[in-house]
């Protein structure tokens, strides 16, 4: 297998190329589907709102709790992260249950749907062209050598086991790009863009985040905190400073 | 006297606990980071372009891809005019956050650039 | 911004050029029937000008460093109205909220 293989140039300019361009130009396309596809009358809701500013509140006090007196820290607090009433306390049993809001707001459903379906109808639509018209070539070559272990996943449908493993089918280079593209896109698309596949496999299987547990986060960070007020040293640092600006 | 030396010592330890406090702001530290990464994923494409045209193949791409990221480093050093504690809380930020994210699309551009400019 | 993206354009223009090239020198070779074994000079330099072309595009486009300090210029710490700590709706101009209604709609 020392030898190399010779490939057509054909396939270089009918095959390679042309895969990658649609591939960009799919995700590009996918971007704006989805983007047009999110209902954009979202109210947000009330409750959630509020969640989110007791966060934010909770973590401005704990940023600059060193600046106020132990006292006032102290009622802080006890305001936030009391047992009973506390504002970030969240008493057990009534955490939201996502599924059951999901059943409940069918707006959420919908919405849900919609996402999946702009990004598994795309793929499916993708990989089927590929396969129809691409399937049995070999394509590609990864500049580095790879282990047996790879056979199966760079090579897929073609059944060579003479051929040297760093050798890539077309359908392989699909899903190489499928993966390997991300870079690209956040470039020309800006920000952390739709198409982030597996960021959002990863929300399915938690099925959407939960609030409460941020809660609960916050409090203990809240809870742990060392509280060493900074003002009665601030005269001497003050002075400090001042000197080093004399000297 | 004892006394004394032992205000002085625990002045030094709160004034310590005084300089520690996290003051700075997070938002213009997250634009920081994104132009940061930013420059590093195209740096890593633009990288992996030029390796698969110069024909690198096995382990001397990965140290092509590794020379670029320090080059990247130092300019973005460069580009904080070298006080990179006006713009991040540590040295890792800009040394050696990103450095390993590029590698994918590096790989996928090196792949393909070489297989466009050689293997035909 | 604008300046950065040219010669970002211009570097990626360059390195496929380059790449061209490559390949119109191998299928030189190709028919000479000799061994590759490096990409000719002008090649090289033609990499280099758009590897630092393309640098210097990466570092300028994606915007400038703000300062993290809080006691620069650009950034005070005092910007009061964009605090949400420091909005008060609890006061006494709250009964003439009708009339600001009424301000708001003229």
């Amino acid at each position: 297998m020392a030898e190399d293989l010779v490939l057509d140039t054909a396939i270089r300019d009918w095959v390679l190329i042309p895969l990658s361009v649609v591939m960009v130009l799919i995700g590009i396309l996918r971007y704006f589907v989805s983007k047009l596809m999110r209902s954009t009358s979202q109210v947000p809701d009330l409750k959630i709102v509020k969640e989110g500013q007791v966060i934010v509140r909770a973590r401005n006090l704990r940023s600059a709790a060193n600046f106020i007196p132990p006292k006032s820290f102290r009622a802080r607090r006890v305001y936030f992260s009391n047992e009973e009433n506390g504002l970030l306390h969240v008493p057990k049993g009534q955490a939201p249950n996502p599924q059951a809001q999901m059943f409940s707001d069918p707006n959420m459903a919908m919405d849900m749907m919609k996402k999946n379906l702009s990004m598994i109808i795309p793929q499916t639509l993708t990989f089927a062209w590929v396969n129809f018209f691409f399937s049995g070539f070999v394509a590609a070559k990864i500049p580095f050598p790879l282990t047996q272990r790879f056979r199966s996943m760079l090579q897929n449908g073609i059944d060579l086991s003479t051929v040297d493993v760093s050798y890539v089918s077309s359908r392989s280079w699909y899903f190489l790009n499928l993966f390997g593209l991300r870079g690209l896109f956040s470039l020309i698309l800006g920000e952390e863009n739709a198409t982030d596949d597996t960021q959002r496999m990863m929300q399915m299987s938690g099925f959407g985040f939960d609030p409460t547990k941020n809660l609960g986060a916050e409090k203990d960070s809240l809870d742990i905190i060392q509280h060493d007020w900074a003002l009665p040293k601030f005269e001497q640092r003050a002075e400090k400073v001042l000197r080093n600006l004399i000297r | 006297m004892a006394g004394h030396n032992d205000s002085s010592v625990s002045e030094k330890k709160s004034s310590q606990a005084v300089d520690d406090l996290p003051t700075f702001s997070a938002e213009n530290m997250q634009n920081n980071m994104k132009v940061i990464y930013y420059s590093r994923t195209f740096l890593s494409i633009i990288g992996g372009v030029i390796a698969g045209i110069l024909g690198f193949t096995g382990f001397a791409g990965f140290i092509f891809y590794f020379l670029i990221m320090a080059i990247t480093s130092v300019g973005l050093m460069a580009k904080a005019k070298f006080s990179v504690h006006s713009y991040f809380d540590s040295w890792n930020r800009i040394i050696l956050d990103g450095f390993l994210g590029g590698l994918l699309s590096f790989v996928l551009f090196w792949t393909f650039a070489y297989d466009i400019v050689h293997i035909f | 911004m604008g300046l950065g993206f040219v010669v970002g354009v211009v570097g990626v223009v360059i390195l496929s050029h380059a790449a061209y090239s490559t390949i119109q020198y191998r299928s030189l070779l190709k028919i000479m029937e000799e061994e590759f074994s490096g990409p000719p000079m002008n090649v090289v330099v033609e990499l280099l000008l758009g590897l630092v072309l393309c640098m210097w595009a990466a570092l300028t486009v994606p915007g400038n460093f703000l300062s993290i300090k809080p006691d620069t210029d650009e950034n005070r710490m005092v910007s009061l109205p964009g605090n949400l700590d420091f909005m008060i709706f609890n006061h006494r101009g709250k009964v003439f909220s009708s009339e600001m209604d009424m301000k708001l709609k003229i």
